[in-house]
């Protein structure tokens, strides 16, 4: 019977909630946040957060790279799977002067830029000296040789780029073909050269400033002073980047498992500077800061009233005591004390919720206790005392239902507090590392020195993310403040 | 009046037993804490020590255990390991209390390494900001709320309204790297960082006392020169504590205006303005004030995150710069400082209040908390 009563008077809070505007818009975010958390498994990829801290998991993604609607002419990055058929990608394979070779060709458009990197990832297998041939051919119709020519019987064997044995090996191999295009070496074997085949002769203190434009120089017009030139324009039309293995061993094998023309973009708000796509941090984050906000604004709101309607019922010395502690506890400085407790100890997430909690409940103690002063002075608790109930049943039946509104609001209002002071705690790099808050993002984002590198899509989704959810929550405290004190509405 | 004695005299004795309690908490935390970091040096050290002995070809192992054990032993003794933590809780309250801060390892801010001296070269400069920001912040924010509550659910008002749900909710440190990020890196309009503002005002200085600019020049510089490194932090702690500062003074003058006595001065035909300013806003005047105050005081500990993020060379800054440097008495100084300031705020709060609200005189039971 009771239940039935309880539940519908819930019902009409809730109808009453839906009924201000600002409540409708409160709670709608509200669900939206509790679905995407939910969720999160279907909208995002769990294997990107499990991998947050696997830096090596992220090295096939441009760093720093903004999102791609916001930068209108960059190169959209192209990948390729082994074994998938697509335009992008041509196979070879044969035999040619007693060698077995196999070649990848990448087939990419540039419009207006280049990308940055072509990376590739290669399963080889070899048990006699193998070599490794690498060309473009740009739109011009010109070809460079990356590597040593094998038609001029100069090779290039798989150690100088791979690193692996020459002789013998069976495994991955990996190219980032911007840096090895970039190295000195490279250059002055190779591209130098090739410049000056084409009448670009390069100063020898221009050559130096080659280790970073040269990978982006192979896709510009050649030009006499092409380093020196004001305004870059780069070849547009269908570039081909080929990779030829050939050795005498006729059991070469060689699969590509991955290769990404890389652009300078990354998705719908970007990498940071290890290549972690931001977008999967954002979204993941709101599990934390839900987990976070929910634990430690019930529990504090929980035990802050019980706390105060106790002391305001019991009056006397347990209320002088009770008050003055919960006194002690206000005027502690937080923040300070949270920093200092999470360097001495070792800042777990569920450290730092207790911490929050610890020092979270007074203010709605100091509160409740002055409730609970009036409504014991009204007669039905009177009533409940001459008919002899006992203490603890007046305080639960007759004094704490008639908090409980004031505390439902209060849970909602302090929400805010606890996401933005778990976010001030790891933005100062004193959160659980093993967990990926938008505190955190930030924090790196300020030791990358995010805000003097212009990196705005790092800087500003996260902080928007807590203000989003902390104004959810207030909205619909403010909601349930409109529906419990009428005088406001007015 | 006896009774009014004695409600005074019950709230600055209980406040500084909080103080005294506040205190204990901070050193029994810095106790425990410089022990960890300080056995972490002496093992290091007696390390150290250890590899030089093995060197020495004189000695036996007999002796050169006994010398590691003699060498840890007067480590422990030079750092203070040894002895009762309960007395080395007790001495370091003492101190702290007495404000015998003595100094740190190296010089932080200003041009001493005594503690007192930093924290007072801090705390000026957060008076400078934090002042100036919520004096700033209390008078607009004073009236727009004032102008809200004339009309409530107005144009305005609903502006408002939204403005302080929104900055209730915004991290100040982020609106902090936005700034730095829009106006000192998009727009070179302003320093990245404040901290050269001593070097830039020393300058001055020197240009003034060489002679090379005139008095008034000096002055205008002097003035344009804190604005230009002051102006990037206060816009932002402005633009963060105002909305909710206005919505708090909202709120209570439409609570105010709905009272009996509003409509006793309107029926007695006073204008609207003077039902505002006289009537109102007295009535209003004690929980503004209290808020203002509060929020005052409260930001003397500085904003330990924004400040960092600007450099601002403040109490924030100097807390941060102490944990990182493991500095416990510049922690202790500083919290030590902010709370001393909040609780001696609250008690001449309370005093006050007994005078704004006559009600209180006797009663005692409303207090500021």
């Amino acid at each position: 019977m009771s239940k039935r009563r309880g539940s519908s008077g819930f019902r009409r809070f809730f109808s009453d909630l839906r009924r201000t505007k600002v409540g409708i818009v409160g709670l709608s975010l509200l669900i939206l946040f509790l679905g995407l958390a939910i969720f999160f498994p279907l909208i995002g990829n769990m294997n990107d957060i499990k991998n947050w801290n696997n830096l090596q998991y992220w090295r096939d993604n441009p760093k720093a790279a903004p999102p791609c609607w916001a930068v209108g002419n960059t190169f959209k990055s192209i990948s390729v799977t082994g074994g998938e058929y697509t335009s992008n990608l041509i196979e070879r394979n044969g035999e040619l002067d007693g060698f077995k070779y196999i070649s990848y060709s990448f087939l990419y458009n540039v419009e207006t830029q280049p990308p940055i990197d072509v990376i590739a990832r290669f399963n080889i297998s070899y048990s006699k000296p193998t070599y490794v041939y690498i060309t473009m051919e740009r739109p011009d119709g010109k070809y460079i040789s990356l590597t040593g020519n094998p038609e001029s019987s100069e090779r290039t064997s798989v150690f100088d780029l791979f690193g692996v044995d020459p002789n013998s090996y069976s495994g991955d191999i990996r190219i980032q073909l911007a840096s090895y295009v970039n190295n000195m070496i490279t250059i002055r074997n190779y591209i130098v050269p090739w410049l000056q085949s084409n009448n670009v002769t390069l100063r020898p203190q221009d050559v130096f400033r080659l280790t970073n434009v040269a990978f982006s120089i192979l896709h510009q017009e050649l030009t006499p002073n092409i380093i020196n030139a004001q305004n870059v324009t780069y070849l547009s039309g269908k570039y081909n980047v080929t990779f030829v293995f050939y050795s005498n061993d006729k059991n070469l094998s060689v699969a590509l498992e991955k290769a990404i023309v890389l652009g300078g973009c990354y998705g719908i708000v970007g990498t940071d500077n290890m290549g972690r796509d931001l977008w999967m941090g954002l979204m993941y984050g709101i599990r934390w800061a839900l987990i976070i906000g929910f634990s430690v604004s019930i529990m504090s709101v929980l035990i802050g009233g019980i706390y105060g309607v106790v002391g305001g019922y019991f009056g006397g010395k347990t209320d002088e005591i009770m008050l003055r502690t919960a006194q002690v506890f206000y005027s502690i400085p937080v923040l300070p004390i949270l920093i200092l407790l999470a360097v001495i100890f070792r800042p777990s997430i569920w450290n730092v919720i207790s911490m929050l909690i610890i020092f979270g409940w007074p203010s709605t103690a100091l509160v409740t206790r002055s409730m609970a002063l009036q409504i014991k002075e009204e007669t039905y608790v009177e009533a409940a005392k001459a008919i002899g109930s006992s203490s603890s049943r007046i305080l639960f039946r007759y004094i704490l239902p008639q908090v409980f509104p004031y505390l439902f609001a209060s849970i909602a209002l302090s929400v805010p507090g606890a996401i933005l002071t778990e976010a001030s705690l790891s933005f100062l790099g004193l959160g659980d590392p093993s967990i990926v808050t938008w505190g955190r993002i930030l924090n790196e984002a300020e030791v990358a020195g995010a805000t003097i590198n212009g990196y705005w899509w790092w800087v500003l989704p996260p902080g928007l993310m807590i203000t989003i959810v902390g104004m959810t929550f207030i909205l619909i405290g403010q909601a349930l403040d409109l529906i419990l004190n009428p005088k406001l509405r007015r | 009046m006896a009774s009014l004695g004695r409600t005074i005299a019950v709230q600055v004795v209980s406040n500084l037993a909080a103080l005294i309690i506040i205190v204990a908490l901070i050193s029994a935390l810095l106790v425990f804490y410089s022990q960890t970091i300080l056995q972490g040096v002496v093992v290091e050290m007696v390390q150290e020590f250890t590899r030089n002995l093995a060197r020495n070809p004189a000695l036996t192992p007999e002796q050169k255990a006994q010398l590691i054990n003699l060498y840890q032993q007067a480590l422990e003794v030079r750092f203070g390991l040894v002895g009762n933590p309960i007395s080395k809780v007790y001495h370091m309250m003492i101190n702290i209390l007495t404000l015998n801060l003595g100094s740190s390892r190296n010089v932080y801010m200003g041009n001493s390494a005594s503690i007192s001296s930093q924290i007072i070269f801090a705390l000026k400069n957060t008076v400078i900001l934090f002042f100036t920001a919520t004096l700033i912040s209390i008078v607009i924010g004073l009236a727009l709320g004032l102008y809200a509550a004339r009309k409530p659910h107005g144009i305005i008002d609903s502006l408002l309204s939204f403005f302080a749900v929104l900055s209730a909710s915004l991290p100040m440190w982020w609106v902090g790297m936005l700034m730095l990020l829009v106006f000192a890196f998009w727009n070179h309009w302003f320093p990245a960082q404040s901290m050269p503002v001593y070097f830039a005002i020393q300058q001055l200085s020197q240009a003034y006392h060489s002679g090379s600019i005139t008095t008034l020049s000096y002055i205008l510089e002097y003035i344009r020169t804190w604005l230009y490194y002051m102006a990037l932090p206060l816009t932002t702690v402005v633009l963060v504590s105002i909305g909710g500062w206005a919505y708090i003074v909202r709120n209570v003058v439409i609570g105010k205006m709905a009272e009996d006595f509003v409509m006793t001065a309107r029926a007695k035909g006073l204008s609207e303005r003077k039902v505002l300013f006289g009537h109102v806003l007295r009535a209003a005047s004690p929980p503004i004030v209290t808020t203002a105050a509060l929020s005052l005081v409260s930001s003397l500990g500085g904003a330990i995150i924004s400040e960092t993020v600007f450099g601002w060379p403040g109490m924030g800054l100097l807390f941060w710069i102490a944990i990182t440097n493991s500095e416990p008495m510049l922690i202790a100084g500083n919290v030590y400082v902010t709370v001393l300031l909040f609780i001696i705020t609250i008690i001449i709060l309370n005093i006050l209040y007994v005078f704004l609200d006559p009600r209180i005189k006797t009663s005692g039971s409303q207090q500021v908390f």
